[in-house]
Order: structure tokens, then sequence, then C-alpha cells
């Protein structure tokens, strides 16, 4: 899948050439900087790429009771019906993600009549479980609150609410947990298992958080400029990095299997991508450039459990 | 102000006894609304000019409704024809309060009819023109591109001639083809003869009123449109209308249940200070000669009457003078203290007082 935004500026080339899969009921997370194209890689899943941006080229295909369809191809009137439906987001601010105007009862309620037709009020008992089920306390009566009543944790389990009013076969969940404090990311990484245990869904999960990764996830996925540079089980990526950009991300953070003194910052910023170095992506900010030949190819991603996008390992 | 708060208090009564004998259960789920509207009152109450301004237009939109039933005379009661001493008669004379024109017909009651006839003019020509421009405005916010772009320069088309100078040129030249369509439509032409509070013979009289709400309309949509289109480029970026998206609505619904709602408080006010704006430009049109036709009078056709026997029957000018100015205040007051009170900055200070 390639996705570039038009700007005044030139083409950003925002996600270039990603492809993965996920599988019935695992967590997959997505990890890399900001601007890395986490975000816009999630989005083009269902479409819901804005003018300037523009999905270029790719498929999704997407298998349901055995047969396959492509999201992209799909017409805008179908797509919608599996938009919250079959695949639900949640984003990552909470306090704007919920319209001011409305209660969170009306809200969930209105989730739920979109994709089962009929009067929005009919669903408000429905809305009062649904809120049950994220473990919000009273529940009867927060259905009538309004968004600014609700603190950041609330608003949060609200929005999931939502997300999964339909039962979704497929949540993405895009930096969940980053708008609410660490108490809160546990209980709400904690009500994260809880609902695919019970609903079998498979999760999308975007994170900056390390420690969140090896907490939840099944598979990594590492991105870097728009690219996939590492695809790795979860336990495998943390104990051998071989990316040299996942290395650096791992000495970053405090690593929750290998103890170590000093966090490194990865040199360097993330690069233009109007127009994106040539060759590796990385290779500016890379300790182990290799000359003459980073900078010129593009790596390929392997093909086997553990893919790496480097020169190093070919 | 305890007054004040006791009248606002009876029309919310009144309000919601009449909305629960509709609807059952209404008045126990709105509960917190109501509560909301309440302070939203008392809010009101504490800002003078805003009480004035409301009781100034309540007095206006209540004589424009009733007023043809409370008019001592007709407006084509030309008392001159019996009695010629009625002939520009100043005010008190013969027991006329107000005075009279030069066909011996009452000023007070000429004013009173002029009120409908203002009314009349300004709801339907905001009635017609702010929608058509809210759904413009939405339209080319919402999707953006070639859709914004043309709907934003013909906008910008309409709002770079003046709007008195287009309302002069379609009010000249529409009212001949509408005076045609009046006589072959009788139906239409006695529905607006009641619209506007005149007899049906003289339905056929009112195609210059007709084609002045007709210009107005198509000179008042570009301002909604481009007002609203600014406030809906905000809101769209907003995570909420992308929540909204992915949870799968459709493009309308969004529009309208989401964005529309969060853009409107605004565009209310706007609303009220146009009101003001509709009436002075309309009285401007009748001013000159492109309004009311005789017999049927508004403000406007007053003044321009009065006009060339200035100051000798002074009281054709400043009676009507007087009207427009008190409902222009009243409508301009009102609008102040309506931003002020939807404006949540401020409105947190005024409900300190409350």
């Amino acid at each position: 899948m390639t996705v570039y935004f038009y700007t005044y500026a030139g083409v950003v080339k925002a996600v270039e050439n990603v492809s993965f899969e996920l599988y019935k009921g695992e967590v997959l997370a997505i990890v890399g900087e900001t601007g890395s194209g986490k975000s816009v890689t999630t989005r083009a899943i269902t479409k819901l790429i804005q003018p300037p941006g523009k999905i270029v080229s790719g498929s999704v295909i997407y298998r349901r009771d055995g047969e396959e369809v492509d999201l992209l191809k799909l017409p805008e009137e179908e797509l919608r019906k599996i938009r919250g439906a079959e695949i639900a987001y949640v984003f990552q601010d909470p306090s704007s993600a919920l319209d001011p105007l409305y209660t969170i009862g009306y809200q969930i309620a209105e989730a739920v009549a979109a994709h089962r037709g009929g009067k929005i009020k009919q669903y408000l008992s429905e809305a009062v479980n649904l809120l049950r089920n994220v473990l919000i306390p009273d529940p009867e009566s927060r259905v009538r609150a309004f968004p600014h009543q609700l603190s950041g944790g609330m608003k949060q389990r609200s929005v999931i609410a939502m997300a999964i009013s339909n039962r979704p076969r497929i949540l993405i969940a895009d930096e969940p947990t980053t708008a609410v404090d660490v108490t809160v990311q546990a209980q709400i990484l904690h009500l994260f298992k809880q609902l695919k245990e019970q609903l079998g869904m498979s999760i999308i999960f975007i994170t900056h958080n390390m420690g969140l990764v090896a907490e939840f996830a099944d598979r990594v996925i590492v991105m870097y400029g728009g690219k996939i540079v590492e695809e790795a089980p979860v336990m495998e990526l943390f104990q051998n990095p071989r990316h040299p950009y996942t290395q650096g991300l791992l000495r970053a953070v405090i690593n929750p299997i290998t103890p170590q003194g000093r966090l490194e910052p990865v040199p360097g910023t993330i690069p233009n991508l109007i127009n994106p170095p040539p060759g590796c992506r990385f290779h500016p900010r890379c300790p182990y450039v290799i000359k003459g030949k980073c900078e010129k190819e593009e790596p390929p991603l392997g093909n086997d459990n553990h893919k790496v996008a480097c020169w190093l390992y070919t | 102000m305890k007054i004040l708060d006791k009248v606002a208090d009876g029309f919310l009564w009144v309000l919601v006894t009449a909305i629960a004998l509709v609807r059952k259960d209404w008045y126990a789920k709105n509960k917190a609304r109501i509560e909301e509207w309440r302070l939203t009152l008392y809010a009101l109450n504490r800002s003078p000019t805003g009480v004035v301004g409301l009781f100034l237009v309540l007095g206006f939109v209540s004589v424009g409704v009733a007023g043809p039933f409370l008019a001592p005379y007709s407006y084509n009661q030309f008392l001159y024809l019996e009695r010629p001493e009625l002939y520009l008669v100043p005010p008190g004379a013969h027991g006329m309060p107000l005075g009279t024109d030069i066909y011996g017909r009452d000023v007070l009651s000429l004013l009173i009819y002029g009120a409908r006839v203002s009314l009349v003019i300004s709801v339907i020509t905001i009635a017609l023109g702010v929608p058509l421009g809210i759904l413009l405005g939405l339209l080319a916010g919402y999707y953006g591109g070639k859709v914004d772009e043309t709907i934003m320069r013909i906008t910008d088309i309409f709002l770079a001639f003046p709007a008195l100078v287009l309302a002069l040129a379609l009010a000249a030249t529409l009212p001949q083809r509408i005076r045609e369509f009046l006589i072959s439509e009788p139906a239409f032409a006695s529905l607006m003869a009641a619209v506007f509070g005149v007899s049906s013979e003289d339905a056929i009289h009112l195609a210059p009123l007709i084609s002045i709400f007709t210009a107005l309309i198509i000179v008042w949509w570009p301002m909604y449109a481009r007002v609203v289109r600014g406030m809906v480029l905000v809101e769209r970026e907003k995570t909420y209308v992308e929540a909204a998206k992915a949870l799968g609505y459709s493009s309308w619904r969004i529009m309208t249940r989401h964005i529309l709602p969060n853009v409107m408080s605004p565009v209310v006010v706007l609303v009220t200070f146009d009101f003001a704006t509709v009436n002075l430009l309309a009285a401007g049109l009748s001013f000159l000669g492109l309004g009311a036709q005789p017999p049927i009078v508004d403000w406007g056709s007053l003044i321009n009457m009065g006009g060339s026997r200035f100051p000798t029957a002074w009281w054709l000018v400043f009676f009507p003078g007087v009207a427009i100015f008190l409902t222009a205040l009243g409508w301009n007051l009102l609008g102040d203290a309506l931003r002020d009170v939807f404006d949540p900055r401020v409105r947190r200070r005024i409900e300190f007082k409350v």
C-alpha cells in the first residue's frame, strides 16, 4: 500500500510499499516515531484518508466468512457498513473524539443505531451495558453525562465502548493510552485484553510506548519514514532486535526484558518525506551505515518469521 | 430583576407544560436541559440592554402578528373622501392620535399595518436565505476541494457586488413578472394577501413587496455561506468528526447531526442582527419607491410620502422613522446580549451574578 499527501510544498510520501498481515485474534503492535506513517497506514485500511492525502496504490484484502474483499475497491456505501461495525477505531485524544454537544449514552446509542437501524433511543439501555462492559462505575447515571463532565480515562473508555458497540472483528487503537496517565494506561490495557478475550477480535495497536508493546502485543511492526523496517514476534524483537533503528528505539526506552544503564536517544530527526533520503531511509542516522551501499539501494524486507529491511543482514 | 426572573419561570413553565402535553415523559428526561434554558433566560435578564432589546423586539413582533386586527382603521379607509377636513391632520387633532396622511388615513393604523409588512419581509428573507447559506456553507466546508471552490467563488461574486445595488436592480425588474404570476395563480395571491394582512383585492399590489424579499433572499445567503464554511473548516478537523467517519456514519449525518449543532450559536446571533439589517434595507428600498405601492403601505413608503411634504407634515416622517429606529435598535440590543449569553467565556462571568 502506498499513500501520498499532495501538499503545496510537494508530494509527501507518507507511506510507501507497506504490506502486512493481521491474523484472527492477534494483537499487532505498530511502533515508530511521530510521522513514520503509523496512523496513516491504519486509516488507509478503511479509506479514511482525507484530501490532500490519496491512496496511490495497494489493496486491503479482508477475509470474512470465507469470502475475500478488497476494501479499497468497495464503493463508499459498502465501506461505510464495514467501518464501525466490523473494523472500529479508537483514537488518540479521547477529549476531542466525542461530540461535545451530546451525552455519551446518546453517542454510543447512535453508533449502534447507525449499523442496526432503528431509533437511537431504543439502544440507550444497550449503551448502559456497553459502559458497564468497559468498567465505568455507575453506568446508569453516566449515560446521561456530557463529555466535559467525565475524566480523561472515562472518556477514553466511552470511546472504546463506542468502538466495540457493534462487536467489530478488528479494533484499530491509535495511541489509545497516550493522552491518559499511567495508572489509567494500565487499566485501559487490561480492558483491551479482556475485551479481546470476550469478543475474539484482532487488534492493531499503535503506540510509542515499548513497555506497552512488550506487555500486550503478539507481533510487532516497526515503521520508519513511511516504510516497515522490521517485523517480528514480540519476544523475538525485544531479545534480538536486528534493524539499527529498532536497536536505537529499544536503547531509548527502559527495556523491560534486558535491564540497562543510560537511555540513549536515536540521533537526528525523522526525514522529510517530501524528499526522502535515497536508498535506505534510515541511512543518514544509522551508526552502521555501509558506504556506497545504503545510500544507493533500498534494502528488501525479508520474508521469514523475523523480517528486517537492512543491508547488514543480506 | 426578581420580577423578570418570575416572568422567565412562568414562560418556561408554560413551554414545558405545553411540550409535556404532547410528549409524556419529556419533562423527566430533559430536566437538565430545562435548567439550562432557565439559566440562559436568567443570564439574559442580567443584561439591561438585552431586556430592553427583548421588549422592543417582542413589541414589534406582537404588533406585527396581531396588528391588522388591532388597528383602529384599515389601511384602505380613505377617510378624506367622506370627511375632507381629515386631509393631513397633525397628531392629536380630530381624534387622530398620530395624525393622518394625504388620503386622510390614520397614521397609527398605517404604522401598525407597516409593522406586519416589515415582520413578514424579514421573517421570509431570513427563513429562506439563512438556511440556504448554511447549507451551502456546510457543503463547501465539509467537502472542500472543487465543491468548496465552486460554491465560495460564486459567494465571492455576490459579496463583491453591493447587496443594496443588486437588491435595487432585482426589485426594479422583478415586479412585472411577479404581477403576472399573481394574476395567473389566485390561490398564491390570496395566501400572500393573508400573510401581509391586506385584503385580497389588493393582492396584485403586493408584487413589489414580493420582489423585495425575493431580491433580499438572493443577496442574503452569501454572508451565511461564508461564516458557516469558516466554522465548518475548524470543526471538521476535530477528532470527533473523524471518529464519526470511522464509525461509518454518512456524510449527511455527520454534517447535520454533528457539525451543524456545533457551529449554530454564532449563526443565531448573526440572525438577530440581520433582522435589523433586513428591516432597514427593506425600508430603504420602499423609501426609494420600489417597495409597497399604494394603497399598501410600509414604513419606508410612508417616509417617502412624507418626504415631499416635510417639514409641514413632519408626523409622516417622524413616526415611521421612530418605528424603524426602535425595531432596529431592539434587534441589535438583543443580538448583543445573546452573543454574550452564548459565548461560554462571557457567560461564566454572567452566571456568577445569577
